[in-house]
């Protein structure tokens, strides 16, 4: 990652189910080819680019949108197996599914009554 | 051009700051939302606009475009998410209603406006009026 270049961190939600954790983040514009999602020693590092509009002779008169290159960086810990973790796209939303280790999942503890 | 907004998620980061200050809470990292939703961007040639929204997350029909005369309206609602167990860690795309508004500064053609939506991104192109656009004049030189 070049000191030099500015990046920019999608808003993301993540929540937990008994057997995943899931990310959501917002990357309006982005092609499935233009994104890599890696895990590698605990941290989950995600990057992609989104190439600015092909201007056809036309000129901007408004300009709210950002373009460049995304990048967000966690840290995992144990709980997270990389073998169970799968990722989509679709409309601009990243979806990454992080399947927990089986120690990390909740377990039902069954009550027993005594009589 | 003129932007008009009605602005769900500001109200709720406004309520949001109000609640942090009360409960003492002002000084914890906050995270700051785009004051206006959708951003926009808008391109001109000669011939018409193109307007750039960027909805990620929508279904086509989530989104609706409307024009009077020369106001173009884009609104639409992204629905939260429901999952019963879903413990959240961290929440910060945004959902609900949305609204924006551009004037453009020529006639346009609202019949022949045409919408796109790919990958998280709304393209409207908007033609502009016949009258509108700028007109080669021979000028004869007498000589």
């Amino acid at each position: 990652m070049a000191a030099n270049k500015s990046y920019i961190v999608p808003p993301v939600d993540i929540y937990q189910t008994d057997d995943d954790v899931i990310l959501m983040a917002d990357m309006p514009g982005i092609d499935k080819d233009d994104l890599s999602v890696q895990i590698s020693e605990g941290a989950l590092t995600i990057e992609g680019n989104i190439p600015p509009v092909e201007l056809k002779g036309q000129k901007y008169i408004h300009r709210e949108r950002r373009h460049g290159c995304y990048y967000l960086a966690y840290t995992l810990g144990d709980v997270i197996d990389p073998n169970k973790t799968h990722a989509k796209v679709k409309d601009g939303v990243l979806t990454l599914t992080l399947g927990k280790r089986d120690k990390a999942k909740p377990r039902e503890i069954k009550i027993e009554t005594v009589e | 051009m003129r932007f008009m907004n009605w602005d769900p998620f500001r109200e709720l980061e406004d309520l949001r700051r109000v609640t942090d200050r009360l409960l003492g809470m002002g000084a914890r990292p906050c995270y700051t939302r785009r004051l206006e939703y959708p951003p926009l961007d808008v391109l001109e040639d000669e011939n018409g606009f193109v307007v750039i929204a960027s909805l990620p997350g929508m279904s086509k029909d989530q989104i609706h475009i409307s024009l009077l005369g020369q106001t173009m309206t884009i609104e639409g609602e992204r629905p939260a998410d429901n999952g019963e167990n879903h413990r959240y860690l961290r929440r910060e795309r945004g959902y609900g209603k949305f609204q924006r508004t551009v004037e453009f500064q020529t006639q346009v053609q609202s019949d022949k406006v045409e919408a796109r939506y790919q990958d998280g991104v709304l393209s409207i192109s908007v033609p502009k009026a016949e009258s509108a656009k700028p007109k080669q004049i021979d000028v004869a030189v007498e000589e």
